[in-house]
């Protein structure tokens, strides 16, 4: 319950069991401690500000930079070519994603909910803007870069890169905050705001004549303007605003720990149950068919692959026929051959009745006289239903 | 200050049982394991849904999501303990969807959208051209987001998307939260309200799947919580609040059309509702009425203060944005969104007898609950819904008008908002209308929860605690006695959940179950996944493939193809549904698109599709009986020009030789030339 003196609050209504006020006010999370240093005589009202934002800020931008270095950690540590469905294999892969995933929740979210956004009071209000800025953030920089640079794909690099300087240019504010000087509040925000863009136009030049393999910088020389400005921009902000951090007590943390044990242990239970009874929709087996190079004795062949648990016995219990291309059945031998376990593909082979040669070859093909002959082959058990090709020169056998 | 003296709300407080903590981090680990149960159990069903299914899905969810939503309402516990109550809220509203597609996508939409995604990881596209649902390529933030946390990250891109939504399904219910506390409530009211809000009908489904308003809804309650909280504050704190409205504002047109236009109608209306506040404000102060004592004589009251400048520069920044990235695409929004509108007017028009009908063709009404398998206690809950949502309403309505001076403009804004709920019931009676009305009461449900959340923050009008009568000691009798009130509150909360589920969707998409054949939700099969796979490996990308729509789902998406859709201009049904000779018009239209595949299901022949079409709603025999003649599925093997390359099960892929067509012209296996 957020008791609030301050004079905006107007409409201030106690109730027995809470109030309701205009908004809910900010803590500003200054120990005591922190407000002594700061009211003790002989020091100026810049240095002031200075003691009060400094533990903040040096929270911030340790929390930052732990972020940026997992975030490129992670990105150094994840194994590259993988289908992009497969999850993390091995220890390393897992270490990528947990750097990856803390990296994300930290960078950009804490600098943008401590120095530039807030939704309200209280540990609510600070979880809404945290969620808010991470998804709103990761949104925009592809689409971004994706219009302003006249097309140019937004990957990795693009996301990571953006981030990334954008993270650098309000730390690098957040930096300059933590001077005493210059005096004037105004005159300090210039300062980091032209700190910040010639950072930023030194980085660029530097990037591309040291770092010149497989980058193309036609696009960062495009919008070379742009990013000045907005860096410039962001350092004013970094060191201009009060950054604000939540300050939580040994009590809140254990209720966070505790919620976080009531999420693992449900997914625990979520994983073990779901493993034993899965609650994924059953689909039912089959198999397929496709047609593979002949092996010698045979006229035909095709690769039989089972899908799901009963695809080997639907094999089995398959009763294969085949026709021509005028639908008119046409006499072969199956014989189906099956190599190692089962997972492995099984071979149909198929012999070509002599007698019904004539049959195969004499129509005509409408496709050519030259086109392979097409025989189709059905199982009359489970529908299945291929076409495979025979070459004409085996016609003229 | 000013207090009500009501001695039964001190009673009640003072009599307040201890919060159920025990239960809300006992109960969750059980009420998944009861879901997993209910849809292990409806899976292996080989017909009809039974009871068993929806009674373990039910023991489940309301035994976890009760003592949640308890704790996360009662007024003694401090905030964190709130917000852990509201993040476990959210996070437990994602378990039956987390369960019921845990490794791929369910349906057209989360289809289209992984296909975006898809795109956007591999390859870093903004707005990949898409044919299973050509919008998702004009909005490009939710799969921008995906993708990016995927990339940085390395985790799969499925398991991240579920991420993404589960975090953004979170953040509706705290950004609710702090709505209702930015327009004014108490924490326990704002809670209050955030559990009303989870009660719409699209929140636990709908709002769970990896499409557009999954993330671009809460993002819309973020940034209005935001933009209200700056026009509530002081100047000295207004600016944060106002940055992050405004950074919402920026990215929601990247993100979802529809999300955009109603954050634009619904911060307009605030605006309103906020100028005739000042105004009244300033002629009250004129005339010096407002310091008046209330209606109990005992203090004064105060209205809050607003400004309407951050709802001003919110809903440009809005209009900018949607401005500069709508800028070629008017046209386009207009032609998908009117039809909705239009048709579904023009069909309510005809049943409500206003208009006749154009033609003699088929109703545009619908039942309610038509053919669903719902148990009857979902059903008639999903009748009393909408009574429950109005008497919700109306009495919270009677609350705040009550004690008007104490509350600012917003609450009558969401009163608006709140009124078009129930104005749009009746659209849910035409079949173009349906789909709109279900997909707006995310949105206007806002308003209801803003609107019981507050009047749950004011209480009872102290005129009515002081009543002596009858009716007097009713109330009394049925709001001060807690374990009655807790009793009440959650066979509302129960009867509104089962109407929610029963409204929100049907039983294929909420429990596995058989397969059936042409249903988005049930027809994934495992050789609809060997045909994409041998497609993806043998042919290349967005390569025009032709196929039903359920297989079209999945080649359109992992397969990576150019699924092309018939239509009444490009015929290509022809093909499936028509014994006679493929005409040539529809040959030449097969060479100029460039079709390299045809993948044909033998069941065309055999069996009709559940949603009661194969390609589209605009072909032949819609919702009808009559199956694909048994000729069309054979031509396939015998034209000339097709192969059958490939099988899996009772799919066939026919691969075009546009050379032997070209030559050929043959529409029949006949072989000759078609008339």
């Amino acid at each position: 319950m957020n008791h609030n003196n301050d004079s905006t609050s107007l409409a201030e209504i106690d109730l027995v069991d809470f109030e309701v006020v205009d908004m809910p006010i900010l803590d500003l999370a200054v120990t005591p401690a922190e407000r002594r240093a700061t009211t003790s005589p002989g020091v100026g009202i810049r240095d002031r500000a200075v003691l009060v934002d400094r533990p903040v800020r040096v929270r911030l931008l340790a929390g930052s930079a732990v972020g940026v270095v997992l975030l490129v950690l992670g990105l150094g540590l994840q194994p590259h070519g993988d289908s992009p469905f497969a999850g993390p294999s091995g220890p390393v892969a897992w270490i990528a994603a947990i750097c990856g995933v803390v990296g994300v929740w930290l960078v950009p979210g804490l600098w943008l909910s401590a120095v530039m956004m807030q939704t309200g009071a209280g540990p609510t209000a600070w979880l809404t803007t945290r969620i808010g800025t991470t998804l709103a953030w990761y949104a925009l920089p592809g689409p971004i870069v994706h219009d302003l640079a006249q097309g140019a794909q937004a990957t990795t690099d693009v996301v990571f890169g953006v981030t990334v300087a954008a993270t650098a240019a309000v730390c690098v504010g957040v930096l300059l905050g933590l001077l005493p000087r210059p005096v004037d509040r105004r005159m300090s925000v210039i300062v980091a705001a032209l700190v910040g863009g010639i950072c930023a136009q030194v980085t660029i030049a530097l990037a591309m004549r040291l770092w010149t393999y497989d980058v193309n910088y036609d696009h960062i020389r495009r919008l070379d303007w742009l990013i000045v400005l907005a860096c410039a921009f962001l350092a004013a902000v970094g060191s201009g605003s009060h950054p604000v951090l939540p300050v939580h007590g040994a009590g809140h943390l254990r209720k966070i720990v505790v919620a976080l044990n009531v999420l693992t242990i449900t997914a625990a239970f979520a994983l073990t149950v779901s493993s034993r009874w899965s609650p994924e929709q059953r689909m039912p087996s089959a198999f397929t068919a496709e047609q593979v190079t002949a092996p010698i004795g045979a006229d035909l062949a095709l690769a039989l692959t089972v899908l799901g648990p009963d695809g080997d016995q639907m094999l089995h219990r398959a009763s294969f026929a085949a026709s021509d291309s005028a639908n008119r059945p046409v006499r072969v031998g199956f014989r189906l051959v099956e190599e190692g376990a089962t997972a492995d593909p099984a071979t149909l082979l198929i012999v070509v009745d002599p007698a019904d040669r004539p049959v195969l070859c004499g129509s005509p093909d409408p496709a050519g006289a030259a086109a392979p002959v097409k025989l189709t082959v059905s199982d009359r058990t489970s529908g299945v239903l291929v076409q495979a090709l025979i070459p004409q020169r085996w016609c003229h056998r | 200050m000013s207090h009500f003296p009501c001695p039964l709300t001190a009673r009640c407080v003072a009599s307040m049982r201890p919060v159920p903590k025990t239960a809300a981090v006992g109960l969750p680990p059980a009420g998944v394991v009861l879901i997993i149960l209910a849809y292990h159990h409806a899976a292996g069903l080989a017909g009809e849904p039974d009871q068993l299914q929806f009674l373990l899905f039910w023991a489940g969810f309301l035994g976890a999501m009760l003592p949640l939503v308890a704790l996360a309402c009662s007024p003694r516990i401090d905030e964190v303990t709130r917000s852990c109550a509201l993040v476990g809220i959210g996070l437990f509203g994602m378990a039956p969807k987390l369960l019921r597609s845990p490794s791929e996508p369910l349906g057209g939409d989360e289809s289209a959208h992984i296909r975006q995604i898809i795109e956007a990881f591999l390859n870093g596209d903004v707005g990949h051209v898409s044919y299973l649902l050509p919008i998702t390529q004009e909005f490009p933030g939710l799969h921008q987001l995906i993708s990016a946390m995927a990339d940085l990250t390395g985790l799969p891109l499925w398991q991240v998307g579920m991420a993404v939504i589960s975090f953004a399904h979170v953040l509706s219910v705290v950004a609710v939260y702090q709505l209702i506390c930015a327009v004014g409530a108490s924490p326990t009211g704002a809670a209050l309200g955030a559990v009303v809000y989870t009660l719409n009908p699209s929140w636990a489904y709908f709002d769970t799947a990896v499409s557009y308003e999954s993330l671009a809804l809460p993002l819309l309650l973020w940034c209005l919580a935001a933009t209200v909280a700056a026009s509530r504050s002081s100047p000295r704190r207004r600016l944060r609040p106002l940055t992050a409205g405004l950074l919402c504002a920026a990215v929601l047109p990247l993100v979802h059309h529809l999300t955009t236009i109603l954050l634009f109608a619904i911060l307009v209306t605030l605006t309103l509702t906020c100028l005739a506040h000042t105004a009244r404000h300033r002629w009250a102060a004129r005339r010096s009425v407002w310091a008046v004592e209330d209606s109990a004589g005992t203090s004064p009251t105060f209205p809050p203060r607003e400004t309407v400048w951050p709802l001003l520069l919110t809903t440009a920044c809005l209009l900018g944005s949607s401005a500069y990235w709508w800028s070629d695409k008017y046209d386009w929004l207009y032609a998908y969104l009117s039809p909705a509108l239009t048709g579904g007017w023009t069909q309510l028009s005809q049943l409500l007898g206003l208009s006749v009908p154009a033609s003699a063709g088929p109703s545009g009404g619908r039942a309610i609950f038509g053919g669903a398998q719902i148990p009857p206690y979902e059903l008639i809950s999903g009748l009393l819904f909408p009574p429950l949502a109005l008497v919700l309403f109306l009495v919270s309505v009677y609350i705040l008008w009550s004690k008007r001076r104490l509350i600012g403009s917003a609450s009558w804004a969401f009163a608006v908002l709140a009124m078009t709920y129930f104005l749009s019931m009746p659209m849910v009676l035409t079949k173009q209308g349906a789909e709109g009305a279900h997909r707006y009461w995310a949105f206007s449900f806002i308003g209801i929860a803003v609107l019981c959340g507050q009047a749950r923050s004011l209480g009872l009008p102290s005129v009515e605690c002081r009543t002596a009568g009858a009716s007097g000691r009713l109330v009394r009798h049925l709001v001060g006695s807690p374990g009655l009130r807790i009793g009440m509150a959650a066979c509302v909360f129960t009867v509104l959940a089962f109407g929610s589920a029963a409204l929100g969707s049907n039983v294929s998409s909420r429990f596995p179950g058989s397969e059936n054949v042409g249903d988005d939700s049930r027809s994934v099969s495992r050789e609809g996944a060997a045909v994409t796979a041998w497609i993806a490996a043998h042919v290349p990308v967005d390569t025009p493939v032709l196929a039903d729509r359920y297989v079209s789902q999945r080649l359109g998406s992992f397969g990576r193809m150019a699924t092309l859709k018939p239509s009444a201009t490009f015929p290509l049904w022809d093909l499936y549904m028509s014994a006679d000779p493929v005409h040539p018009g529809v040959l030449q239209q097969l060479l100029d698109s460039g079709v390299r595949y045809f993948v044909v299901d033998a069941r065309m022949a055999t069996t009709r599709p559940t949603m009661g079409y194969w390609f589209t709603k605009d072909e032949p025999g819609v919702d009808g009986t009559v199956l694909s003649p048994q000729v069309a599925i054979d031509r396939f093997g015998c034209l000339p020009w097709l192969q059958g390359t490939y099988a899996a099960g009772p799919l066939t892929v026919y691969e075009v030789h546009a050379d032997v067509l070209r030559r050929t012209m043959a529409g029949s296996c006949q072989g000759g030339l078609a008339s």
